[in-house]
Parts: C-alpha cells; sequence; structure tokens
C-alpha cells in the first residue's frame, strides 16, 4: 500500500498491479489500485505536438499570434 | 493537478479543433465507448464544438447502466437477507430494481454500504467473522483487476465469509456488438483509455480489421478527447482502419501485465446479458471454479426473479447509440437523478445523467 496524494486529498492506494511504482511517480487509480504509471515523457511529448500543431496550422488571422504571445 | 490541467488548454484545444475542422470533408460518426468520455465530451461541450463535423455517438460503457435488472433485483433479495454487510460501489445504490433499490433496502434495515475499494469489503469480513459480506463486483476490465485480487486475498485469507456477485462486462465484444447491428451507423471509435491501461491495445486490432474501423484509445481530458477524434478523422479521411494510441502516457501498448495475470487467475470468460442490448457471447467474466465457495451466486438462493423492466424508460435505446437522453419524453421531468428511472441517470458514467448535470439549461433547447 502507499499514499497516494490526489491534489490535496491523500488516500491508501494498492500497488500491487504497479511494483515499479516509486515516490513521487504519477499513477492512475482505479478503486483503489494504482492502474498505471504515468509515463512523464510521454505526456510531454503529447503537450510538445499539440504546442507545435497550435503554432504552425492554419487558423482565423489574428487569433493565432495572440496565443503565441 | 499535473498531467490533468495541462490537457485542458484552451488554445491547444483550438489548434486541434482547427485541424479535424480542416480535414474532414463530410460529416463522421465517432463513437466514444466509455461514460467517463461521454462526461467529458458532454462537460466540456466537445459535441457542440464538433456539430456538423464530427457526430458523437454515445456507446454501453457504463458499468452500472448495463448490468442487467435481473441482477440488480438478486443483489436487492441477498442485501435483504438477515446477517448479510451487502458492499458496493456508491453509483449502484440508487439504480432502480424491479422493485425499489439498494437504498430502499437500506430504509428497511438492510446492511447496505458503500465502498470505496473491494478491499475494504475485505476488510469488512475479516472484521466481522460472524456476518456475510458480499460485494456486488459490477464494471469493466478497469475494474475487474481489482476485485479479482479482492477475491484473491480473501480466498488467501481463508474469509469463508466474503462472496461476490459478479457481473464483470468487457470493451471488445460491445465494439462488435456495435458493429454488428443493422442499424450500425458508427465510423470510427474512442476506445476507453483505463480499460487499455489493463489490457493494452493488441485484442482491438481484430476488432478494427474485421469491421474495418479505426480505434484510437483515447484519455479523458478535453484535449485527450479531441486529440482521440483528430486521429480517428484523419484515419477516416485517409480511409485506413488502425488501432492507434492517443493515450500514451497511460497505455503501455502491452497493457498491465500483473493485473492481467489476476484477471486470468480469478475469472473466466462467459456469455452476459447486457441491458439495453442482449446476450452477447464471451462478452463478460465469472469466478472460475477455484474461487466458487466465494460465489454469492451460488452461495445464496434468491429463488425465482421475475423482471419488470420499467415500460417508459427508453435506456436501452440511449445505451445502442440510438436516441440522445434529451430526446426522451421523461428526461428531466419524470426522471432525475434523484428520482431515476433508469441506470444512466443514476450513473456518474450514464450518458442520461451527463445531459442533465450539463445540459438541461441549455437556452437553445427551451421552447416558449
Amino acid at each position: 500500500m502507499a499514499t497516494v496524494d490526489f491534489g490535496g486529498v491523500t488516500k491508501d492506494v494498492c500497488l500491487e498491479f504497479t511494483p515499479e511504482v516509486g515516490l513521487e511517480d504519477y499513477v492512475i487509480v482505479h478503486a483503489g489500485f494504482a492502474i498505471s504509471k504515468v509515463d512523464e515523457a510521454a505526456a510531454l511529448e503529447s503537450l510538445r505536438l499539440f504546442a507545435a500543431m497550435a503554432t504552425f496550422a492554419p487558423g482565423p488571422v489574428g487569433e493565432r499570434d495572440e496565443a503565441e504571445g | 493537478m499535473k498531467y490533468l490541467d495541462e490537457f485542458g488548454d484552451p488554445d491547444l484545444a483550438r489548434a486541434l479543433f482547427d485541424q479535424i475542422d480542416a480535414v474532414s470533408t463530410r460529416p463522421w460518426a465517432v463513437m466514444e465507448v466509455c461514460g467517463g468520455q461521454t462526461h467529458s465530451i458532454i462537460r466540456n461541450g466537445i459535441d457542440q464544438l464538433l456539430t456538423g463535423k464530427v457526430e458523437l455517438i454515445h456507446g454501453p460503457g457504463c458499468p452500472v447502466c448495463v448490468t442487467p435488472l435481473e441482477m440488480i433485483d438478486r443483489a436487492l433479495v441477498i442485501a435483504a437477507m438477515p446477517g448479510v454487510i451487502f458492499c458496493s460501489f456508491g453509483d449502484m445504490l440508487r439504480v432502480p430494481g424491479s422493485h425499489g433499490d439498494l437504498f430502499t433496502v437500506r430504509a428497511r434495515g438492510g446492511d447496505v454500504r458503500v465502498v470505496y475499494s473491494p478491499l475494504d469489503a475485505v476488510t469488512l469480513a475479516a472484521n466481522n467473522p460472524d456476518r456475510e459480506v458480499v460485494f456486488f463486483a459490477v464494471g469493466f476490465e478497469t475494474t475487474a483487476p481489482a476485485n479479482a485480487m479482492a477475491v484473491h486475498m480473501a480466498h488467501r485469507r481463508g474469509l469463508r465469509n466474503f462472496s461476490m456477485l459478479v457481473s464483470h462486462v468487457l470493451v471488445p465484444p460491445a465494439i462488435d456488438a456495435v458493429m454488428s447491428s443493422p442499424n450500425a451507423r458508427v465510423h470510427g471509435f474512442l476506445a476507453a483509455g483505463h480499460v487499455c491501461s489493463v489490457m493494452g491495445t493488441a485484442q482491438y486490432r481484430p476488432l478494427a480489421e474485421r469491421h474495418h474501423v479505426p480505434i484510437v484509445v483515447t484519455g479523458f481530458e478535453p484535449l485527450d478527447v479531441l486529440d482521440g477524434i483528430r486521429r480517428c478523422v484523419l484515419q477516416l479521411e485517409a480511409g485506413t482502419a488502425e488501432v492507434e494510441n492517443a493515450y500514451a502516457r497511460a497505455v503501455p501498448e502491452a497493457g498491465n501485465r500483473p493485473a492481467q495475470e489476476m484477471l486470468l487467475e480469478v475469472f473466466e470468460l462467459c456469455d452476459r446479458q447486457w441491458r439495453g442490448i442482449g446476450m452477447l457471447p464471451a462478452s463478460g467474466l465469472r469466478l472460475t471454479a477455484d474461487f466458487a465457495d466465494h460465489d454469492a451466486e451460488l452461495r445464496f438462493d434468491v429463488g425465482e426473479v421475475r423482471v419488470a423492466e420499467p415500460t417508459r424508460c427508453r435506456a436501452g435505446e440511449v445505451l445502442q447509440g440510438q436516441l440522445t437522453p434529451d430526446a426522451c419524453e421523461c428526461f428531466g421531468k419524470d426522471c432525475t437523478p434523484r428520482t431515476p428511472m433508469g441506470a444512466p441517470m443514476v450513473s456518474s458514467e450514464g450518458a442520461c445523467a451527463a445531459y442533465f448535470q450539463y445540459r438541461r439549461l441549455d437556452p437553445s433547447a427551451v421552447r416558449s
């Protein structure tokens, strides 16, 4: 069992299915069990791709520049 | 919260929407399988944003909603038995059976308790050796490993007073049923992210091939949902039908091996009745013979259960994506979360509850 902080609320969560999880890791919890460790590199990669789309995709004139600034 | 808030960024959402807008040449129908995604879509107005471009059809991925009435009636009988502590996730308590719900049983003196985790029910069994503790095991592949672990632990600890009323269902047979229906009008699927966190993505490939539909594993935040739709539309425009993972931060391709092993040890495949859909072969899980001692269906004789489906509730059509909740004449009038006529109005994953919570004050819906 481990203590997981849900943005301020803490709960005891079973790590039986995610033995690789350590301190300070982010996990997906369902029914009291961690079912997945959040892959931080994958999360950042998704955000990087979305940001690239926001920069380069054609959009309504004016709005895009504002979003970039 | 980190890795949640960032995935709701409005500027990035705009970029994803612009791309969907730019590539789509015709209106596509995409089904989000999971009720959690339905809630995210309605809450964030994603369906309204995509009006005319992508129609989002709400799928049957609400475990409480698809639990057959007969099983709920069985739960009501067991919960009312003297000496029983009946445990369930909170959603289930207000789901109407043929005669009342679990709250009704509790009001009449039954010991019905809400638990957060099935392990809490195991603890109750250990602390109350003179009582029968029954856990109502409902859910998809996301919940099944937790419930399997609870049975496994109870078995190992020799807690003979712990049993489970199992009504587990699986996502792939539901997708297969949706696509095999003669009324099928779904072009692509958003697969449920957390189900795939457990099961991985491989089992969706045969479905994508057989029905020639793109299936995109999708998360729950606004950017996750939009990216899932974007990838689905890109595939539809290109005429491909691949399984894609748009939720890589939570879904490894192979899923969660320890959880899968626990499932295999405790459960086996079985045919299951789905409320609103019917009998689907090999669409559910039941306890294996090794754990028969913990099977509430074998332990308690509930006699013959006579099921009375409510006549005016159209949950079956909602669950099959044939009717939007607000098109039902009972919606928001006779049927509300406080006085639900059907399970989709109760559950935090039910489509009717999503529309009631976020859509009932929509000014465009007001007719004067």
